[in-house]
């Protein structure tokens, strides 16, 4: 690849593939990178077996199928590399990625960050234990291996993801003994479905509960998974209510059951880790986490560097397209290849579709947030820290100590040092300091993401070609 | 927080492992001291490999050979000028002294505070890949302040006896014995829990902010979290020394010299040396990681990590230790030295302040001179004989002069 190009996209889910086709509508080229082995992202991702026509697409099939046929259509002017991982990018745009075992360095004029969102950590006692699996990782398990992952399962978590993925699991053959919803979403409610009827998000939502309620399932409102039980494995659960307002778990309530798949959807966290790189300004979501900073034409404060889709911001796949079409238009329009009037119109429709799904993301946010109780779902010897092995009890006794922050936290229990940069702990660090010593989001910060944000060899990196000095 | 901070006698402004050093050594006098720190992003004690390599170091392995090399390739010193700045005698003394308590402070501090600094007896291998390498290390024998009685040459053949992975492309090794290595944030928390345990008031969550001046008097300094009152300020802030200088309104020539770090993933034991080339040094550390440093650059403040600094540290690890190849990367971070132009820390009072301290400046060798420094503090505090001589790093006003004028090694 050329080092210096106009357009480069990171990630090929619907907010990738979207502006990427935007772009290419202008006759214009761009290059977008995809870090796993397929386009598509977790909703939309193309089995690998790929080969058979599906008899009854799903709504999603359907949209995924549009796109990659679209992609397909201007294909001369869209370069797809799947298997792309971006290591690292900085302030002044320069991009270093690695594909088959090399890496690259590129200098985009205009940058659009749409690697989407990563599921929230939920930690409980034996939430480490192999068959305790998060919704969308269990979703491409099936996809791509095509093999039931468990005899009997509980879904536990918030939000509609849950009830998809459960009718998900359900036809492979697995017993799903209930979806355990710790919140009471609006969202289900014959209402809120009736008034928003006309919409796509709408309408998968009441197909979802309808399958739920066919493939007999209960959904219960108002309770979480306590605990996984198991020596090597998980063979039995704890579940229970929780408070409907704060979701501290009412433990005396604790129900047991045999069950060998544990299947979790606790909302959604942007991974914001390049904007963050670029210096991107982020501002906090209370009971989401840290979000980039964008104007109405997703630019972030970094000029040329735009975010879309749940990267930037939770909002679900509808959401992406119509805003990885608004950064599609201005980065043609920022580097003059189309001028304002032709950005403004073509801008006007998808601004105004975006406009009518406000109201669903505030809804959406809401849902997905979590109340702090549920973090009372930890025990002392509960791991905060998967890569470090850091107990909630050595959190709590650096907080002692004197730590106030994450960064302080890090150095005295190495929390958040390993491979994942945080990922997978300072989400429920974070918020547990907040709301635990009642210290605020911007004081406890947040683990910083260095380069290589993914664990590479050494051999990758002493082959980069073309750094800058 | 206003009411819970005590007041104190002496405020020690920095914890990185200078600050905590001094912190200890005065609690174990008895001196009421209280330690002031808010973590900051590019601290050098979490950025150094660790290496306590006083004899390497004061003839410029480690750092300074990986510097020299850079600035051949940006013409900036040529390929004949093997003769790097070494530091004067009275730095390796004060170094070897250091070196020599590691031993002791070990077993104390694991004992008074409850910490293991993983305190590991090494040697330092300078590996010579070509000629240029061969003569350098020849000079280096010829003009050894210690003789050559630490020194050892290895051929390949004895090195691939002792150090099964290192490269077998290379003309052999100039061995530094004794040349050993800590975990060097767990020195600096060793020392700050030992000075808890001894009674020090240890501050982590707030930040100096302002210092008050009585009549050429320290009289207190300011925080986040309000003012305490104290007769001294040690300045043990690291590369933002200046700033704390600026505060007392005295001038404090420490500038940040930005060194980007590699560590690999957690690997079983294959190195038992620490390797100092002119392409890098590499360690590795109790927990399994090999440490891979550095780059010496001066940026400001900025703790970015570069490409072109990822790459060239990967392939200079590489280079010496060929399986390397297919290790991953862990991460890759960076810190600041607190950079002097003389190359010597700054200890010790200055004139026309009275109960100010400086404790700063420790440039590439702070965790090895840690010990001394906060030995060396406790005795000008108590008013007992210094252990070891001071005038050579006092900030007196020649020197002052000397530092003030440095050149920009920008090298980046």
């Amino acid at each position: 690849m050329e080092s210096v190009i106009n357009f480069l996209v990171i990630g090929a889910g619907p907010a990738g593939m979207s502006a990427a086709i935007e772009i290419a509508k202008a006759g214009e080229k761009v290059t977008l990178l995809e870090d796993a082995l397929t386009i598509g992202g977790p909703v939309y991702r193309r089995n690998l077996k790929n080969l058979k026509k599906d008899q009854n697409p799903g709504r999603e099939k359907i949209r995924a199928n549009q796109l990659f046929e679209e992609l397909a259509k201007y294909s001369q002017y869209i370069q797809v590399i799947e298997s792309a991982t971006v290591l690292g990018i900085w302030n002044n745009k320069e991009v270093l990625y690695t594909v088959d075992g090399r890496s690259e360095i590129v200098y985009p004029k205009q940058i659009i960050i749409a690697n989407g969102a990563f599921e929230r950590p939920m930690p409980f006692p034996g939430w480490t234990l192999p068959g305790v699996v998060n919704a969308g990782g269990i979703k491409t398990f099936i996809n791509t291996m095509q093999v039931r992952p468990g005899f009997r399962a509980i879904v536990s978590g918030t939000g509609p993801m849950l009830i998809n993925v459960a009718n998900r699991i359900h036809e492979t053959g697995v017993e799903v003994i209930a979806v355990l919803d710790a919140g009471n979403p609006e969202m289900y409610s014959p209402q809120f479905l009736e008034k928003n009827k006309a919409f796509a998000f709408a309408q998968s939502i009441a197909e979802d509960l309808n399958e739920l309620h066919q493939n007999g399932i209960p959904l219960l409102l108002n309770h979480s998974i306590f605990e996984a039980q198991g020596q090597v494995e998980v063979t039995g659960i704890l579940y229970g209510p929780v408070d409907p307002i704060s979701w501290k778990p009412i433990k005396e309530k604790a129900i047991f059951d045999d069950a060998d798949l544990v299947v979790l959807g606790f909302g959604y966290i942007p991974d914001n880790a390049f904007s963050i790189l670029a210096n991107c300004q982020q501002v906090y979501r209370d009971g989401m986490g840290w979000c980039v900073v964008r104007d109405s034409f997703m630019q972030t404060t970094v000029p040329g560097i735009l975010a879309v889709g749940d990267c930037a911001d939770i909002g679900g796949m509808y959401i992406a397209e119509w805003e990885g079409k608004i950064a599609g238009i201005k980065a043609l329009e920022n580097l003059g290849l189309i001028d304002s009037e032709s950005a403004a119109a073509r801008m006007s429709h998808p601004l105004e579709e975006l406009k009518n799904l406000q109201d669903y993301r505030e809804v959406l946010i809401s849902t997905l947030s979590v109340k702090n109780g549920i973090w009372d779902l930890m025990q002392d010897n509960t791991l905060v820290c998967r890569c470090e092995e850091v107990l909630l009890s050595a959190l709590k006794n650096a907080v002692d100590k004197g730590a106030k922050d994450l960064q302080a936290v890090k150095l005295y229990t190495r929390l958040g040092m390993g491979p994942c940069q945080g990922k997978n702990c300072s989400p429920t660090a974070s918020m547990y300091m907040c709301h635990q010593y009642d210290i605020s989001p911007t004081e406890v910060g947040r683990i910083n993401p260095r380069p290589p944000v993914r664990s590479v060899t050494l051999g990758a990196l002493a082959g980069i070609a073309n750094p800058q000095k | 927080m206003n009411g819970n901070i005590k007041n104190t006698d002496v405020v020690v402004a920095g914890g990185g492992v200078i600050g905590c050093s001094v912190a200890y050594y005065l609690a174990k006098k008895g001196i009421s001291v209280t330690l002031i720190d808010k973590p900051k992003r590019g601290r050098a004690s979490s950025a150094s490999a660790g290496g306590l390599w006083p004899l390497g170091e004061s003839v410029g392995l480690g750092c300074g050979v990986i510097f020299h090399k850079t600035l051949i390739e940006k013409g900036l010193a040529s390929n004949e000028s093997y003769s790097l700045p070494q530091l004067p005698k009275t730095f390796l003394d004060f170094a070897m002294q250091s070196n020599a308590m590691f031993p002791a402070l070990s077993a104390d501090l694991r004992r008074i505070g409850g910490i293991d600094f993983e305190y590991q007896e090494a040697n330092l291998l300078y590996l010579m890949y070509d000629d240029g390498d061969v003569s350098f290390a020849k000079t280096l024998v010829d003009n050894h302040p210690e003789g050559g009685s630490s020194l050892d040459w290895i051929s390949p053949e004895e090195l691939a006896k002792a150090e099964k992975y290192i490269s077998r492309q290379i003309k052999g090794a100039l061995r530094f014995n004794g040349e050993n290595q800590v975990n060097p944030y767990a020195l600096a928390n060793a020392y700050r829990e030992a000075a808890r345990s001894l009674g020090a008031q240890i501050i982590t969550h707030t930040e100096v902010t302002g210092v008050q001046v009585v009549q050429g008097k320290i009289s207190g300094v300011e925080t986040l979290d309000g003012k305490i009152s104290c007769k001294y300020l040690v300045n043990a802030a690291g590369a933002w020394a200046a700033q704390i200088g600026e505060w007392a309104g005295v001038d404090i020539p420490v500038y940040p010299v930005r060194g980007q770090i590699v560590a690999t993933e957690t690997l079983p034991y294959v190195l038992f040396s620490n390797i100092s080339t002119s392409d890098c040094y590499l360690a590795q550390k109790n927990h399994g990681e090999i440490i891979i440093g550095s780059t010496t650059e001066e940026v400001g403040f900025d703790p970015n990590v570069t490409a072109s600094a990822i790459r060239s540290l990967t392939k200079g690890a590489i280079r010496a230790l060929p399986f390397l190849e297919n290790v991953r990367v862990k991460r890759v971070w960076s810190g600041f030295r607190p950079g002097t132009a003389d190359e010597l820390p700054i200890l010790g009072p200055v004139d026309g302040l009275e109960g100010y301290i400086n404790a700063c400046g420790h440039f590439r060798t702070g965790i090895l001179t840690s010990p001394i420094t906060g030995l060396m503090i406790s005795e000008l505090i108590q008013g007992d004989s210094l252990s070891h001589p001071i005038d050579a790093f006092l900030l007196t006003k020649d020197r002052l002069q000397v530092l003030g004028k440095k050149q920009n090694h920008s090298v980046v």
